[in-house]
């Protein structure tokens, strides 16, 4: 019985330290996008490209 | 801060194309896979018109809603973007879709086959702007480089446009203004009634 | 139409592209010289861009992208292009926002342009039918076995036994040397689309008021208050036309339809009028009875511009409502109120297209088409105009300068006069040219003879003719031996299996063109049949004409794909092998050894092209218009301020004299208003100053400073001296002007002194509403050969049969004699699809076009579908009174009406029902292929130009 047991603990002990080992793992979280980030999706990257976007539509979509 | 949304003016779309085909030469999309598509009601019979449809980027979008590993994501200025390395191509998106937007690659595959394809409002996707990934999966990222799809700036018409909403909202009311009548998008007349 | 997923049959599954992987880089990266092809062409082209970008895909992040501007190459619009180059691979294609003529805009077709520089289904090197397989050769074989078999032939049977067509997607310098081969290969055999495509608008029209051009543009409808179209899709077939046409919706104008079928164009229209096909004169007609019997006619400008407006008075007498109701199938309320409409919308345009020209009478239908603006004093005016859309992107500039059966560039005829005038500018010899011809005397049809030299040749919709017909009916030597299609789909010309017998007839077939064509698979053949693998306009440059005259000027986006190139290349090289190579390229320098130099070419036509003003439109000044497109307005195409301030777009032809005279090019045609030197101009003095006494000039109207303040004849030198205006000339000028007109004189100065006094330099006349020199003075409706309704023959009746016409007999009442209405009991007409483009090879061969019309089809109204008992979505035979079958889809819908189907003329590479996918060399077919409409369609040629009859047959649908 006994070395089962210590054996059962001591796989137990390995594997959260595995775990803890392995830090990115992701959680599923509903709702909660954890893909890859995406650089140009912030605000500051919106924000940077409105000006020219805004121009763009006015060059793009009048009738000159 | 900026949306940035689509409109097609059915009094100037005259179901040519172009948006379809501008699609596919940027992102080199697979034959059978459409990320826009002309929808024409009443073909062939007075009173026929026709709408150029691709994903919306709906402000509270279905498709992300009802996704089972929360793919979805959307940029700051309202774009609606997907992770094609989580997507695992259940087509739930597909049905939740009010246009049909997402599709599936069959054999050539986009990125990984099965993995859902869709309109990036031609601003790729989650991997760095201009990388061979990020072309191979999702396309090109014309919005960084301050550029609006190339579906809308090639419309044959001016029918399609897109872009921040208050600049198109803008330059499609005076084209209204100019017809002298009430906007004529589709969808108008149930919405507001015949009247407005 | 209908989108469906679907994948491409019998191989067609098309690579995933260059993302896929499929084709790699290096594909597109031959020989030597291309490893720094970027460097190579950005140095070599003045108005591209350079920078720094990441830009499109981007093989290379180190790599400079290139930007050149360049013109769609898929119809007349001209719409611009930039496209994205990096190490010679064209990467990227952006909207062109600055050209005036599409701001940006594409249709399917040009959206998609950058498909032809990845194109893996093309003709890869030349090829040759060797015991009826396919096999690879090198050029210098390819043009020596072809040279010496032609020389053999021309021993045996004299220069007109070689017929070639030309092409109208030829740059204008490709298509002019096409024609000027010709010419010193000693033949008028050569033709090309135009005629059968607007022969007979450019007949029609150019009998009426000069020239056979678009008078005005598309822009140029932002200030029409009406646009009527008739036979004119414009929707599938001019797409980014209808930027300009709904702009002038919005400010509202009208747009009114009239066409068998309920178009694309139809659903923006205000009003639509569904008529009879092959009926429009009836109907043309018929609107006139409602505008003469409401006095809406224009009568002073009728007065001072137009001639023989009573005689058409009184033909249109006879088109009383019950008339035309009985003859097109439309009610008096209809008709009178598209007569209204257009009378109280002044100005207003006239459009049409194909529809329009394709028919028996043809030149009838064109003609009756001008008396209606002339009467409403719609022509020579902003936002009136014939705006005749012409359909391939040079096929305008083909027409004045290419490859015609019936004249020399610049409409020259081929009598003495027209070819000394070229002889000149040739700098040869008159008699050597004389010498290349066939010297004998053949029927010329009107009781004489006349030689080859001065005989129209044989017409690209009659070739096959010219191979089957006995000699003895044939005016010349012997019959066509050998044929090379130089650009050119066989499939878009009528009578499909007699076509098919006559490619397996001749003894030489050559193509000469980026695809295998149709012409490669149709003949069972097993030699002596070769494929050249031409470049696309993209892997070259020179200058094009859009539909409204603007001359635009294509850099070169890469270097030709595998083995191709240029047109003007391939007539260098077989005129070398053929021996005429010094005469014909004496003042065109040759680069490397074998491409003359574009430039050169293009000057040469400036200097020769006096009678439509193709003589301004230098080089140097349609790059410089290029590099200022931004400068140009979009509704009037005039530049505002900048390097070409006051001049318009493109130069658009006539643009007088020199290019150092500086003219602004022609905006829109006899429009009085304006100063002969600013773009205005009258009607041309064409046809004499009087006919049996009465008088031909204007009577009171002229251009705006003009010093001749009424009509006057076209200016010579002898005229210019009774003017007192000869010592306006400097001496260079009047020893090259002696004895000469406006349209012989090398110098320019005759023109360049009328326009100093405000002259048109062709005169100032009326438009003639009575062709005396035609076969209908005045247009008369008749019917068609295969007309569905024989009970109208009797009142309305072909023409006699005609034993020498173009060389070749043509039927018109043997074949009508017989009634098929019975048997074939639906009219068949034809047309165009946005996605693709005439005979449709090349777009057929794009994945991303071909994926978007993936069937031939026919469509057919529901109760013609339940009486021939097919359903939507089946397959069914359509089936010719000529014995001509195909096997289509049906699309049943009320888009044509009952008793007509409609059939696309798109497809090719089966034969009555089956695929000829086997006879195409490994890898080229087409992705999706089809049975060819034409192979259904039958006999019928106008009287004037021989325009074949595509609009109007019969035909009987049974399931298939």
């Amino acid at each position: 019985m006994m070395p089962k047991r210590t054996t059962l603990c001591a796989v137990a002990v390995v594997t959260l330290m595995l775990l803890a080992g392995c830090s990115d793992v992701t959680m599923y979280e509903p709702g909660v996008y954890k893909g890859s980030g995406d650089d140009t999706a912030s605000e500051e990257a919106a924000e940077a490209r409105a000006d020219d976007l805004r121009e763009r539509a006015r060059t793009a979509h009048t009738d000159r | 801060m900026a949306r940035m949304k689509f409109l097609c003016d059915a009094e100037r779309c005259i179901e040519c194309q172009a948006c379809v085909t501008a699609c596919k030469n940027e992102h080199e999309v697979p034959w059978g896979v459409n990320r826009r598509r002309v929808i024409v009601m009443n073909d062939g019979q007075p009173g026929e018109r026709a709408v150029s449809v691709a994903c919306m980027h709906c402000t509270d979008a279905p498709c992300a809603a009802v996704c089972p590993v929360d793919c979805f994501y959307t940029t700051a200025d309202g774009i609606v973007l997907h992770d094609k390395d989580l997507c695992i191509g259940c087509g739930y998106c597909f049905y939740a879709c009010p246009f049909g937007a997402p599709q599936y690659p069959e054999q050539t595959a986009f990125g990984v086959r099965g993995k859902m394809d869709k309109c990036t409002f031609c601003a790729g996707g989650p991997e760095p702007a201009h990388s061979q990934e990020e072309l191979t999966k999702y396309g090109t990222n014309r919005v960084e480089e301050g550029k609006l799809p190339l579906c809308a700036e090639m419309c044959a018409t001016k029918a399609l446009i897109a872009g921040d909403g208050d600049v198109i909202s803008d330059i499609y009311r005076k084209r209204v203004m100019q017809r002298g009548g009430r906007p004529q998008t589709w969808g108008w007349q149930s919405a507001y009634g015949e009247g407005v | 139409m209908k989108l469906v997923k679907k994948h491409g049959t019998g191989g067609a599954a098309p690579a995933g592209g260059l993302l896929g992987k499929a084709i790699n880089r290096r594909t597109f990266l031959k020989g030597t010289g291309l490893a720094a092809g970027g460097v190579a062409v950005s140095g070599m082209l003045p108005t591209s861009m350079v920078k720094k970008a990441h830009a499109a895909r981007s093989y290379n992040p180190q790599a400079e992208v290139t930007e050149v501007k360049t013109v769609c190459s898929h119809c007349s619009v001209g719409c611009g292009v930039i496209a994205e180059v990096q190490d010679g691979v064209w990467v990227g294609q952006e909207p062109n926002f600055d050209s005036p003529l599409n701001l940006g805009a594409h249709c399917a077709k040009g959206a998609s342009l950058r498909n032809h520089g990845h194109s893996t289904r093309r003709t890869k090197y030349p090829m040759r039918l060797r015991g009826g397989r396919w096999e690879r050769i090198s050029w210098e074989q390819a043009i020596d076995e072809i040279g010496d078999k032609l020389l053999q032939i021309r021993e045996e049977s004299g220069p007109d036994a070689f017929w070639f067509a030309g092409s109208s997607k030829a740059s204008n310098e490709g298509s002019y040397l096409q024609r000027k081969f010709a010419a010193f290969w000693g033949s008028n055999n050569t033709d090309h689309q135009a005629r059968i495509c607007h022969s007979t608008t450019v007949a029609g029209v150019a009998n009426t008021w000069g020239y056979g051009a678009m008078t005005n543009s598309y822009n140029d409808e932002n200030f029409s208050k009406c646009i009527t179209f008739c036979g004119s899709n414009a929707a599938e077939a001019h797409p980014v036309s209808m930027q300009q046409t709904l702009r002038a919706k919005e400010k509202g104008a009208k747009v009114i339809v009239m066409d068998p079928r309920y178009t694309r164009t139809a659903a923006h229209a205000d009003i639509y009028v569904r008529h009879r096909s092959g009926t429009d004169v009836a109907l043309i007609w018929g609107i006139l009875w409602h505008v003469f019997e409401n006095e809406w006619e224009d009568r002073e400008y009728i007065r001072q511009r137009v001639w023989g407006m009573d005689r058409v008075r009184e033909e249109v007498a006879r088109w009383t409502p019950d008339e035309v109701e009985r003859v097109t199938g439309v009610s008096e309320e209809a008709v009178r109120e598209v007569a209204q409409t257009m009378a109280e919308n002044r100005p207003g345009t006239f459009v049409w297209c194909m529809g329009g020209t394709q028919h028996t009478i043809g030149n009838n239908f064109t003609r009756a088409y001008n008396c209606l603006q002339l009467a409403l004093g719609n022509i020579g005016v902003s936002g009136g105009g014939a705006n005749i859309y012409r359909g391939h992107d040079n096929v305008q500039g083909a027409t004045d300068v290419g490859p015609n059966a019936h004249i020399l560039p610049g409409y020259f005829p081929l009598s003495e006069g027209g070819w000394r005038h070229w002889a000149r500018v040739w700098d040869v010899d008159y008699e050597y040219l004389v010498g290349r011809f066939d010297d004998g005397e053949y029927d010329d049809g009107q009781g004489g003879t006349v030689k080859p030299m001065n005989n129209v040749g044989i017409p690209v919709s009659r070739w096959i003719d010219g191979v089957l017909e006995d000699p003895e009916n044939i005016s010349q030597k012997d019959n066509i031996r050998a044929v090379m299609m130089w650009g050119h789909a066989p499939n878009s010309q009528t009578r499909g299996p007699e076509m098919k017998e006559a490619m397996e007839k001749v003894e030489l077939l050559v193509v000469a063109d980026p695809y295998p064509t149709v012409t490669a698979v149709l003949g069972e053949r097993q030699d002596n049949t070769y494929l050249l693998p031409a470049c696309t306009q993209f892997e070259t440059r020179g200058s094009v004409t859009a539909s409204n005259r603007a001359i635009q000027w294509r850099d070169q986006v890469i270097e030709p794909l595998f083995e191709g190139k240029p047109d003007h290349t391939i007539a260098y090289l077989l005129a070398r092998k053929l021996g005429f190579a010094d005469e014909m390229f004496k003042n065109i320098a040759i680069d490397y050894g074998e491409e003359p130099n574009v430039e050169d070419v293009l000057r040469e036509i400036n200097r020769g092209t006096w009678t439509i003003g193709y003589t301004g439109q230098s080089p140097e000044r349609l790059k410089t218009h290029m590099r200022n497109q931004h400068t140009f307005d979009v509704e009037t195409l005039q530049a505002r301020g900048g390097e070409v301030d006051g001049e318009y777009y493109g130069l658009p032809w006539p643009c007088w004299g020199t290019p150092e005279m500086k003219h602004v090019g022609t905006p829109n045609l006899y429009d009085t208003s304006k100063h002969v030197a600013e773009g205005g101009l009258t009607f041309r003095a064409r046809f004499g100053t009087e006919y049996e006494g009465e008088n031909l000039l204007a009577e009171g109207s002229y251009s705006k400073g003009s010093e001749i303040e009424d009509g006057y004849p076209e200016i010579t030198a002898d005229m210019i001296r009774q003017l007192g205006w000869w010592d306006d000339l400097t001496e260079e000028e009047k020893a090259e002007a002696e004895g000469r007109n406006w349209k012989t004189d090398l110098s320019g100065g005759l023109q360049r002194v009328a326009i100093k006094h405000g002259l048109a330099p062709f005169g100032n006349a009326k438009a003639r509403c009575m062709v005396w020199n035609f076969p209908d003075g005045v247009p008369v409706h008749r019917e068609p050969l295969y007309t569905p309704r024989y009970d109208l023959v009797s009142d309305y009746p072909t023409y006699e049969d005609r034993r020498a016409f173009y060389r070749l007999p043509t039927r018109y009442q043997s074949i009508q004699a017989q009634d098929y209405s019975g048997d074939f009991p639906l009219i068949h007409t034809s047309g165009r699809l946005v996605e693709y483009e005439g005979g449709g090879e090349e777009t057929r061969s794009n994945p991303w076009l071909a994926e978007l019309q993936q069937d031939m089809f026919v469509e057919i109204n529901p109760a013609d579908a339940n009486n021939a008992g097919v359903q939507d979505g089946q397959m069914a035979w359509l089936e010719g009174p000529e014995g001509g079958r195909i096997r289509v889809k049906v699309l049943v819908t009320e888009r044509v009406g009952r008793g007509t189907v409609f059939t696309p003329f798109h497809f090719g590479g089966h034969f009555q029902g089956q695929d000829l996918i086997d006879r195409y060399p490994e890898g080229s077919a087409p992705y999706i292929r089809g049975d060819s409409t034409n192979t259904a369609t039958t006999y019928g040629y106008d009287s004037v130009t021989q325009m074949q009859e595509t609009k109007t047959t019969l035909c009987r649908v049974t399931p298939a």
